[in-house]
């Protein structure tokens, strides 16, 4: 008997196969990298258990790799808001940092409220920030039809814009050299963990995840948010106004990614700074694919990716190699999981021919 | 405001200023022009751009060549624009997905190489040669117009991309191939031409000029990379394709609109006019969004199938 292959499409790709794309993933990644850690002459082994032990390897190194991970988990969750809905919002990193701005309005404008009235004004304002900055594209791409991820990348560069504004003019705190506002009143300082950096922007993490997971699988509106994310058309047919949801997909992932820059600026730094995101709202991207676009995966990915962030510093340490090995490690990941995740869709079959 | 503003120098000054801030921008977009043509929305330039940035100046700081420069932005341009393909055409991932990956690679590995090559502790970034400007004799004499001919190489360059993009695209059976490619692939493809051949020659052609656009940038005036050098060029020339309603004229006057504001902001910095500067450098952002908002109407002038996966039935 002889055979012919044939390569055809999948109708629904099996949850294992994409589990095993996700994992593949990080290990092709984990090679590309190790690619570029020889370019540099150095020990593969010495570098990638240096990144393994500066992520992972003590109480204090994953206790620093949860801080790192906390913006992310909210960069990651409002990625997946967003991009369930069908709309790519690349302007989280935008959209912390006006939740991160309103945060330090407050802060400023009440240094002798009390903490149980300051914090949750701190949540308030910036959840209602970053969604208002999240509706300029997503109301120019209702009414006009702007493509979401132009204007989402360019009012993220006119908030770092208005961002250093602030923090170089009216904000600026005349003491300093640098360019940041005075330091917030110990009670607008967010409660730290466990003694360390870590502080409570990881419960309100862990919670978002969650809540995102609820909104998405248990309520009417999640259900129509996904449904348009899949079938737009049809589901203009079912009678969802498609417009409405991508308002509410866009809101909400702004609130995400606002009060992912309320937890840098009032867990972390206690005051607003030039130069506060370090791209977070592009890593939320890579996060979010990788965890294919699950809230509780979400979560995982973010801790994954902090530890990256947090293991390079020691790796440099150890062995010279650059942290940047960490950016481009994001960009490498982000690529091989969109290319893996394309290839599982296909598959080769068998076929007997007669002759 | 001082009163020199008006002035005829600081008009001509200006102006030739106009030019070369467009180069880049305009190679870019009219570059973005010819994927989109054959259908496929290509996000890549932002992150084409600064690998090609890069790899210009490096090149161009350790031969001394700077046609060496210009040619290895094109190489690294053309290996993105590989990837773009196997992404987009091969295994045909959105196509707007695809092209923030490839964003976020080329920065990502740009950022690594430029770190482990340069070193981050601060240290001195070597200066490398820049390009001089190449007077063309007679033309650059005359008033007003000779500020297109007092201008770099590259941008006569780019001149020359414009004019022969604008002849292939309308006098030529390619650009025939090219544009029924976006409007109707099925005619392409009842005709015995790949779809999808032609969609890789058109990404292919955008990517080398895409790392040209990005090797200019170190390799005219400051002669020094830093990252995010690009900031965000490549997202411009992306719009003006949309505000440009996907014509090579429109978008060369788009491109040299937006480098208008960016000389103007220079111009006014250099005055000394007291003005927050961030609203200055805002600018160009705010106008891109408008841009996109006041022309950007999606259905219009778009090939019929631009960003759509064309499937054999």
């Amino acid at each position: 008997m002889k055979y012919r292959y044939k390569l055809e499409r999948r109708k629904t790709v099996p949850l294992w196969i994409e589990l095993a794309a996700v994992v593949g993933s990080l290990v092709v990644s984990l090679g590309v990298g190790a690619v570029l850690v020889l370019q540099s002459h150095t020990d593969l082994g010495l570098a990638y258990t240096a990144l393994f032990q500066g992520a992972f390897g003590s109480r204090e190194a994953i206790l620093e790799t949860l801080v790192q991970a906390t913006p992310l988990i909210f960069t990651g969750l409002a990625m997946v808001v967003a991009y369930r809905a069908n709309y790519i919002n690349l302007g989280a990193e935008g959209q912390f940092l006006f939740g991160a701005i309103a945060a330090t309005g407050v802060s400023l404008a009440l240094p002798s409220a009390p903490r149980g009235v300051v914090i949750p004004l701190q949540i308030l304002a910036g959840c209602l920030a970053g969604a208002a900055w999240a509706l300029i594209p997503a109301v120019l791409k209702v009414r006009f039809g702007s493509s979401e991820i132009i204007v989402t990348v360019m009012l993220n560069s006119v908030a770092d814009y208005f961002l250093s504004y602030l923090v170089s003019g009216p904000w600026k705190n005349p003491a300093d050299y640098y360019n940041q506002t005075a330091i917030f009143a110990p009670a607008a300082h967010w409660p730290t963990l466990f003694s360390s950096r870590l502080h409570i922007g990881l419960v309100l993490g862990l919670v978002a995840a969650l809540l995102v997971y609820y909104i998405l699988w248990k309520t009417r509106i999640g259900y129509e948010l996904r449904a348009v994310g899949e079938n737009p058309v049809a589901s203009r047919y079912k009678g969802i106004s498609v417009n409405l949801i991508a308002i509410i997909a866009m809101s909400l992932s702004g609130a995400l990614a606002g009060l992912g820059g309320v937890g840098e600026v009032c867990g972390i730094h206690h005051r607003l700074r030039a130069g506060l995101s370090k791209g977070y709202g592009w890593t939320g991207l890579t996060i979010a694919l990788v965890a294919g676009l699950q809230p509780l995966g979400t979560v995982v990915a973010a801790i994954l990716f902090g530890g990256l962030i947090n293991g390079s510093s020691y790796m440099r340490i150890v062995t010279g190699v650059e942290t940047a090995l960490a950016d481009a490690f994001q960009g490498i990941a982000l690529v091989v999981v969109l290319v893996l995740m394309a290839l599982v869709r296909f598959r080769v079959r068998r076929i007997p021919t007669d002759a | 405001m001082p009163e020199n503003v008006l002035d005829l120098a600081f008009v001509a000054g200006l102006l030739t200023l106009v030019f070369r801030l467009a180069t880049p921008l305009l190679l870019a977009s009219v570059a973005n022009l010819v994927p989109a043509l054959a259908g496929v929305v290509d996000m890549s330039p932002e992150g084409t751009m600064t690998l090609g940035a890069f790899f210009g100046f490096l090149v161009v700081q350790r031969t001394g060549s700077l046609w060496l420069g210009v040619v290895a932005g094109g190489l690294a341009g053309l290996v993105c624009s590989l990837l773009s393909a196997l992404m987009i055409v091969v295994l045909k991932i959105r196509h707007s997905v695809a092209g923030i990956g490839q964003n976020l690679l080329a920065a990502g590995l740009t950022f690594y190489f430029f770190r482990t090559i340069y070193g981050s502790a601060g240290g001195e970034i070597p200066h490398v040669p820049v390009f001089d400007r190449v007077y063309i004799p007679g033309l650059s004499d005359l008033p007003i117009v000779g500020v297109l001919f007092n201008q770099h190489a590259l941008t006569y360059l780019a001149y020359a991309v414009v004019a022969l993009l604008w002849l292939v695209i309308y006098k030529t059976k390619y650009g025939l191939i090219l544009r029924t490619t976006g409007e109707e692939p099925r005619a392409v493809d009842t005709k015995g031409i790949s779809v999808g051949l032609v969609q890789l020659i058109a990404l292919v052609v955008a990517g080398v000029l895409y790392g040209i656009a990005g090797a200019f940038l170190p390799l005219v005036s400051t002669g020094i990379f830093v990252t995010g050098i690009v900031a965000g060029r490549g997202w411009i020339a992306v719009t003006l394709v949309v505000f440009g309603r996907f014509k090579p004229v429109p978008i060369a006057i788009g491109a040299l609109f937006f480098g208008f504001l960016t000389a103007l902001q220079l111009q006014i910095q250099a005055l000394g006019v007291r003005f927050p500067y961030e609203i200055l450098l805002a600018l160009p952002f705010l106008a891109t969004v408008v841009a996109l908002v006041v022309r950007g109407r999606e259905s219009q002038d778009a090939p019929a199938h631009l960003g759509l996966t064309y499937q054999r039935e």
